[in-house]
């Protein structure tokens, strides 16, 4: 491995342990009421907010009405975000006078911003008008990224409390986090990008004559816009030649900021962090992979807080950083090897696999990136995974098929490890005849259902919706490249899609009405089909008595459970899938030196 | 066709809403 990817790694673990420490002091102080001293601004906006919506803070609910609200909150912005691209080409900030959305479009995307995993099967500055990109999907993003926070939260409040039936009060909770802590970190991540050279404005695209003329294989579409295939399956090209540049414009870097911070991923543009109004410096590139962990690994240092134990965050936090350090490893190795089918031809392959990569960026770089992208169920690129190489392309294929577990999205990720906390010491009962418990509460029948529901709800939707796609003709229509890679393709739409990741392996055609119906099912669902067992749990744990540490208490604060943790969300949360994985990349891995 | 997808959407609340409510009858308490 290059001095330079572990020097990026060693300073990555350093920089986001020193700020995401505090951020978790303050999310715990936040979340649990306490006044925020010097927040005046803040406290009269939250108390605005209560007296217009006609919220009683101090009214509490129990978990099922959380639930109900949550739902019901994300469904109604499930309805503006579609009315919203459905009427855009009537609506104002529209300076290319973009035409309204196509509904199948439509619905994606919205369930897709909704869910917070901003898949994107439509391409940004061709088609969402700056009042869409904002109003619509950057408002979501913040909505989406606070109702995974509080999800979390609750579910720790569960753990924390006992004999109560209630769990807290949505709409208090979902205002905090979003005034005191999403609102103000974008603000000044928004200004930093700025800084950088993201831009922000409302201006028309500029066209620009480009210093050089540029040749290029354009695909012919059919009327429908789809790229017409030859017998073989590959896509028709002809030769074209440009000295002209359209530049797009937009209000980029305010989108940009929780886009990464809310694990969000959802690009202003359609080369999402590869594109240099995006993600202008190598600078703005270390930064937003901070972001994205930033407050997944703050919510480790929350939860040991909030349940008097600071040593079960860091059990949390350590085995994230150990998953974390081994797949990022391997993505890095199998990238700086280079890909020896180009190398064959006569490429140069010591710079590594810089197919698909920025130069600004490099192998060490796209591949960092891509490693912490999938782990966070962010899903924003600065490298086109579909270039990687088959086992670099592995790794954030695997990663997202750990359930979002490591790190994770805000909040997801969290209640996500701590259902694979309660599986692991489930399992580790089974083994020595003891009753499990997890922090003082009991684990028995009813917790285990629920457990059981949120863990088998992803690879269901992924595996299901996959095979779907492969066997319809409407799903083999979208492959670009037949064969196992192809057999990738779908399976990586599908597992980003369930696991609410978002980002997207290319070369899939997927703006159809097959898959934005299918994938919007696996976004909702993988979304849901979690949140709400998560949060039976919750009400669960927090009717529960607490029962104190005995001799049959099995620790969950040190190394042992560490290990067993891990070993729980890598044996759990990868075996599903690796019939579909030899399938896909690990054949095509086997392959390399046949073709090569 | 907007229709048909908003139909969509409406049957998604239903069955996440009827997912939650199933979660909490299999626990006897909410």
């Amino acid at each position: 491995m290059s001095s330079h990817a572990i020097l990026t790694i060693i300073l990555y673990i350093a920089i986001l342990l020193a700020l995401s420490y505090p951020l978790g002091i303050f999310i715990d102080r936040v979340m649990t009421g306490e006044v925020i001293s010097g927040g005046g601004l803040f406290r009269s906006t939250e108390g605005f907010i209560y007296k217009v919506c006609g919220i009683d803070p101090r009214a509490e609910m129990n978990w099922l009405s959380y639930a109900l609200g949550l739902i019901s909150f994300n469904v109604l912005g499930v309805v503006f975000v579609f009315a919203l691209q459905q009427l855009q080409g009537f609506l104002p900030l529209n300076p290319q006078g973009l035409v309204n959305i196509s509904p199948d479009s439509s619905f994606n995307t919205a369930i897709s911003f909704a869910t917070n995993t901003n898949w994107q099967a439509y391409v940004g500055e061709g088609t969402m008008s700056y009042l869409t990109q904002m109003l619509g999907l950057t408002t979501q993003n913040f909505l989406s990224a606070a109702s995974g926070i509080v999800v979390v939260i609750v579910l720790i409040r569960g753990f924390a409390r006992h004999s109560l039936q209630t769990i807290g009060n949505l709409w208090v909770d979902l205002t905090r986090i979003t005034i005191y802590v999403l609102i103000p970190i974008s603000i000044i991540y928004a200004v930093f990008l700025v800084g950088q050279g993201a831009i922000q404005n409302f201006d028309a695209y500029k066209d620009v004559k480009t210093v050089q003329i540029t040749q290029f294989d354009n695909p012919q579409l059919d009327a429908a816009g789809q790229p017409i295939k030859d017998e073989k399956g590959a896509v028709i090209t002809e030769p074209a030649t440009t000295d002209q540049q359209t530049l797009p414009m937009g209000p980029v870097a305010s989108q940009e900021a929780i886009k990464m911070l809310g694990t969000n991923g959802g690009g202003f543009f359609n080369a999402n962090s590869a594109h240099p109004y995006e993600n202008p410096t190598p600078l703005s590139n270390f930064i937003q992979i901070i972001s994205i962990f930033l407050i997944p690994a703050a919510l480790c240092f929350t939860f040991g807080r909030m349940v008097g134990d600071k040593r079960q965050g860091w059990v949390v936090l350590v085995t994230m950083l150990l998953i974390f350090l081994v797949v990022t490893c391997v993505v890095l190795y199998f990238e700086q090897q280079g890909n020896p089918i180009l190398t064959n031809l006569g490429v140069n392959g010591s710079m590594g696999n810089m197919e698909g990569k920025e130069t600004r960026f490099g192998v060490d770089d796209s591949s960092i990136f891509a490693s912490i992208t999938t782990l966070a169920s962010c899903g924003a690129v600065n490298a086109m995974h579909d270039s990687f190489t088959p086992m670099g392309g592995f790794i954030p294929l695997w990663n997202m098929m750990l359930g979002e577990v490591v790190f994770g999205g805000v909040g997801s990720g969290l209640y996500g490890m701590l259902v694979f906390a309660i599986l692991a010491v489930f399992i580790a009962g089974l083994m020595i005849g003891r009753t499990p418990e997890y922090l003082g509460k009991k684990i028995e029948s009813y917790e285990m259902k629920m457990v059981a529901i949120a863990i088998l709800v992803t690879p269901t939707l992924a595996l299901v919706g996959t095979a779907i796609a492969v066997m319809t003709s409407d799903g083999v229509a979208g492959i670009a490249n037949p064969g196992a890679h192809g057999f990738s393709e779908i399976l990586y739409a599908f597992t980003s899609s369930a696991n609410n990741n978002g980002s997207a392996f290319a070369g899939l055609s997927a703006n159809t009405p097959f898959y934005n119906s299918l994938l919007a099912i696996a976004m909702w669902f993988g979304r849901f089909g979690v949140i709400v067992p998560v949060l039976a749990l919750a009400g669960a744990f927090a009717a529960k008595k607490k029962i104190s540490v005995n001799e049959g208490t099995m620790p969950t604060h040190g190394p042992l459970f560490i290990v067993l943790l891990a070993g729980t969300v890598i044996l759990v949360g990868a075996l599903n899938y690796v019939p579909a994985l030899a399938l896909g990349p690990i054949v095509e891995q086997l392959m390399l030196p046949v073709i090569h | 066709m907007s229709l048909v997808y908003f139909g969509y959407i409406l049957i998604f609340f239903a069955l996440t809403v009827g997912l939650a409510k199933g979660c909490a009858r299999l626990g006897g308490k909410k």
